[in-house]
């Protein structure tokens, strides 16, 4: 809300901004406190404040009011007047004004994150930041105590520890939920009040209390079926036994998006510095004080702490920062990318709104003996850029509404889907919906984009009127299409003709992801991740012998593999080097950890050497298998079995001593090693691993018939062998590119609704030169053709500036596209090394613009050539 | 002084109750926020209404930020009289 206020105040003048500012906080703080609903009925009121205080102000000795009603008014009639022009201009600035919202909406999210709970604006979180490794330091259960006792500008302070367990309502129906082991004040501070139940209390935390939880909304719903009876019911969460003593609200997800909740107990004991779990403080600024006071407090803490205990922090520096701030903030960087964007949404309607000026300046053309009329009577050129403006007002209204209510679609179907492909679950705060900032930045790009739309074409046909009613030229030709519309049409056709390659380039990725082979039949396999609670290397392989043995003796299960990746999936590069080349360059492959069972689960020979065995998992037994893309980009086609390789010095620690080499002892083919947005061929490098001792641990299960059927026994079994094994990512292999394509398709979309826009624009921008030069060329048209012109050369002499601007218009979009392909690596056949085909792709696509650009001058020519030699001699 | 609209007279009936904030003003005629603020920029333009700022202490001991306040002036209790006095003769000519 202070965001909102901050930018309302913009409109006023600023010798009243500060005040009006300040009264307005106020007046909010006093309605909060009143209840929610009359905050936003009061919040309502502020945007007419604000716009009543800067006309108030105007009236008052600055002179132009602005538009009039009855300009509004004439503004709807020229809507229903000219449909054409109102369905183009209205369809294409709503676009804009679409986009623009939606960027706005998505990224306000990361630059003004805002929590939506009483005293939001109060809550910050507070963490050690270690200034030797720059990271931060989260075990600080020992610090927090101590805030806890002294800090005096923050107060409610608690904490919390993020967990995932298996949460075990029924045998065997066990899935991963997010635990936030939290100190119970936090349901005081966040408006926790339960839907049933109750919440946590001081007495749950205590050594000896029993062991309860308060679930989620969703979870009592999907995996209580809603169930009334939940609070006498005792569930499991991994391996420990805890009742449920209550159920939170829908849409209760603190502190982050959190479904389950039990008591931190660990918050009792005593801890030494920098130990114990990792842990996240918050609290809530007293009353009055701001964000730099209390850093400046905390400091004082921090420097008091470091002195008494140098040995651990000495390099600690405790930090308060918003809660709702993602990490340390954004850095310069990301602000760099993030104004880029917003730039970026501001130029689009800019540009859009740039064309609607060049329509709405042929139709002011249609008008000028109107405009001249009020002229004579009295009319200022400040009345009629007015008048026009309104005008534009109006039209760019209805987009407004338009591009809102698509804006509003497309946060609501795609907004929330699209930030959970990328980011994954999102914090309750991140809010899709547009919120009143967002609706206030539509109308402002609504504001901006008449502005543009409107008075351009206003100043242009107004200016010199004076001299034009002194010379009675009314409707005579006065005006000229100046070059800013050349301008105009020429960027316009430029994009119009750049935009398809954008659509190329997705459209090729899209194909590359889709078309990236498994090698091996994926959609008969079934995934899944496999995580601890409390990770125990030396015990996980046994278990998952257990898990394997249990799995196989499974009807329609052909075998069960387990790998450190899946195929066609992001993973770690490594650098490697040959122990034969004399001059060793440094090669980059894709590593995977995979158990010896992995070639046969997958159906797959090895094409040369041997595959993996027991024997290898051996310390000691330094081999390697390879596939044919490491075969043939790495060694040449060479023999690899008998070759050795090792894995590069770390080029952060070139001192560090060499890695082993190892054997190359068998050859297989490609089977998916990369990620899908590789674009060039991957090289894969397979080591033999028990689970878990390279990183992640995921199993295959190969099962012909409906492997995802068979997910529910998966997890079954798993929690029968140990409850505290989690399994989560659940899919068919063949699905695993899923959400990535779904990314991508959703790009696509848009770039060819985008496409589309330009096209349209950029004809109507044709046609309304055409429109204009033929209404004024109508009369020496006639004359000619009276006189026994030659058609040819008329049309001719009319089509000369269109052809003039889309031809251009072709060569700078076909420039553009050139200085794309020089910079855009990713996309093959635009990387400044254009094939015949694509040349003569990027060539017939010109001239199918040129011809359907062309297409737009047919009409008007037609009418002209149509036109009596009397009626056009008769024109004045 | 021109005549006073009916948010005008409201607006100067509560101050003249003793409602001295903009949102007990809302909160006691019912009016919306988009209304109330601005008739008290004006009416405070045109000398009916002053305004001022509570102290920093006041503020500090509610543990809010610092409220603005109107009150009416001479001129303000004038025009209030004056309207009241023409609305009750208007509500005659029809009882």
């Amino acid at each position: 809300m202070k965001t909102l206020i901050y930018l309302l105040s913009l409109l006023v003048p600023s010798r009243l901004r500060a005040a009006w500012r300040e009264e307005w906080l106020g007046e909010l703080h006093a309605a909060r406190r009143a209840g929610g609903a009359r905050t936003f009925r009061l919040a309502l009121g502020a945007p007419f404040d604000a716009l009543s205080s800067r006309w108030t102000t105007r009236e008052r000795g600055i002179g132009w009011r602005g538009p009039s009603r009855s300009d509004l008014k004439l503004g709807v009639r020229m809507l229903v007047k000219y449909p054409g022009l109102t369905v183009i201009g209205s369809l294409a600035m709503a676009f804009a004004i679409c986009v623009g919202t939606v960027v706005f909406q998505v990224l306000s999210l990361f630059v003004f994150p805002s929590l939506p709970l009483p005293e939001g604006d109060r809550f910050v979180k507070i963490h050690n930041w270690d200034v030797a490794t720059l990271s931060a330091e989260p075990r600080a259960l020992h610090d927090f105590a101590v805030w806890r006792a002294t800090l005096r500008s923050v107060t409610e302070l608690g904490a919390w520890q993020n967990l995932s367990r298996n949460l075990i309502v029924t045998t065997g129906d066990a899935r991963p939920v997010q635990i936030a082991a939290i100190t119970p004040s936090a349901f005081r501070v966040a408006d926790g009040t339960p839907f049933m139940g109750r919440v946590l209390t001081e007495a749950d935390a205590r050594p000896g209390a029993p062991a309860v939880a308060v679930i989620g909304y969703e979870i009592w719903r999907t995996r209580f079926g809603s169930d009334p009876a939940v609070l006498s019911k005792t569930v499991q969460l991994g391996s420990e036994h805890v009742a449920v003593v209550g159920v939170m609200p829908e849409g209760f997800a603190f502190p982050i998006a959190h479904e389950v909740w039990t008591p931190l107990r660990s918050v009792n004991d005593l801890h030494a510095p920098r130990s114990g779990p990792a842990i996240t403080v918050f609290g809530l600024l007293a009353p009055g004080v701001t964000l730099e006071t209390a850093r400046v407090e905390l400091t004082t803490i921090g420097q008091r702490l470091a002195s008494e205990q140098p040995a651990t922090h000495a390099r600690l520096e405790p930090r308060v920062t918003p809660y709702a701030m993602l990490g340390e903030g954004l850095d310069n960087d990301a602000l760099g990318i993030f104004a880029s964007m917003y730039a970026s949404t501001v130029m689009l309607l800019v540009l859009i709104c740039s064309n609607i000026a060049l329509l709405l300046f042929a139709r002011a053309v249609t008008r000028e003996t109107e405009l001249t009329l009020r002229t004579a009577l009295g009319a200022s050129r400040g009345r009629i850029v007015a008048q026009m403006f309104a005008e534009a007002l109006v039209l760019g209204g209805v987009a407004a509404v338009i591009g809102l209510a698509a804006a509003h679609i497309a946060l609501t179907n795609w907004g929330r889907p699209f930030l959970e492909a990328n980011y994954g679950r999102l914090p309750f705060w991140f809010d899709v919906s547009l919120s009143p900032v967002t609706v206030l930045f539509a109308m402002g790009l609504t504001v901006l984009g008449s502005g543009i739309a409107g008075v351009i074409p206003a100043l242009k046909v107004t200016r010199g009127m004076s001299s034009r009613l002194k010379q009675a030229t009314a409707g005579a030709g006065g005006l000229q299409f100046g070059g800013i519309w050349t301008v105009v049409i020429v960027v316009q056709v430029a994009v119009t003709v750049a935009f398809p390659a954008l659509v190329y380039q997705v459209q090729w990725q899209l194909r590359h992801v889709e078309t990236f082979e498994a090698g091996f039949p994926a959609e008969e396999y079934l995934a899944a991740r496999i995580q601890e609670d409390a990770p125990s290397p030396g015990t996980l392989a046994g278990r998952l012998d257990e898990l394997r043995r249990r799995v196989s003796a499974q009807p329609g299960v052909a075998g069960v593999t387990f790998a450190n990746r899946l195929p066609r999936t992001a993973g770690p590069w490594s650098r490697i080097e040959l122990l034969d080349d004399a001059n060793p360059p440094l090669r980059y492959v894709t590593v995977g950890g995979i158990d010896p069972s992995y070639f046969d689960t997958l159906d797959t020979p090895v094409l040369g050497g041997r595959a993996f065995t027991a024997a290898d998992l051996a310390a000691g037994a330094s081999v390697a298998i390879v596939d044919q893309g490491f075969v043939d980009q790495v060694l040449r086609g060479r023999n690899p079995v008998g070759q050795h390789v090792r894995f590069g010095p770390d080029r952060n620690d070139p001192t560090q001593a060499p890695k082993p080499w190892m054997e190359i002892v068998g050859v297989v083919k490609d089977l998916g090693m990369g990620a899908p947005t590789e674009t060039g061929r991957p090289a894969g490098l397979y080591l033999p691993a028990r689970p878990g001792r390279l990183g992640p641990v995921y199993v295959l299960v190969h099962r012909r018939a409906d492997p995802l059927a068979f997910a529910p026994t998966l997890r079954e079994i798993a929690t029968a062998v140990d409850p505290t094994l989690r399994l989560s990512e659940v899919q068919r292999v063949d699905q695993v590119t899923a959400p990535f394509i779904w990314v991508l398709r959703l790009f696509q979309r848009v770039t060819l609704v985008m496409t589309g826009v330009a096209l349209v624009l950029s004809l109507s921008g044709i046609y309304a030169v055409l429109s204009f030069i033929v209404s004024r060329r109508t009369r020496e048209i006639g004359i000619r053709l009276a006189l026994g012109a030659d058609r040819r050369r008329v049309v001719t002499a009319i089509f000369r500036r269109p052809l003039i601007q889309v031809s251009l218009g072709v060569l700078a979009g076909n420039a553009l596209l050139a200085l794309l392909g020089s910079v855009k690596t990713e996309m093959p056949g635009l990387n400044g090394e254009l094939s015949a085909g694509q040349l003569a792709i990027l060539a017939a696509y010109g001239v199918v613009m040129l011809g359907v650009c062309l297409l737009a001058c047919v009409v008007p020519t037609r009418r002209a050539l149509r036109v009596e030699p009397t009626i056009a001699l008769r024109m004045d | 002084m021109g005549a006073l609209s009916y948010t005008g007279l409201f607006v100067l009936q509560a101050l003249a109750q003793g409602h001295k904030f903009g949102f007990d003003i809302m909160d006691v005629t019912r009016l919306p926020s988009g209304t109330i603020y601005p008739a008290l920029r004006r009416l405070e333009t045109l000398g009916l209404v002053r305004s001022d700022w509570e102290t920093d202490k006041e503020a500090r001991d509610n543990a809010r930020p610092r409220r603005r306040y109107y009150e009416l002036t001479k001129a303000g209790r004038a025009q209030l009289v004056d309207a009241e006095s023409r609305y009750r003769a208007v509500a005659k000519l029809f009882t």
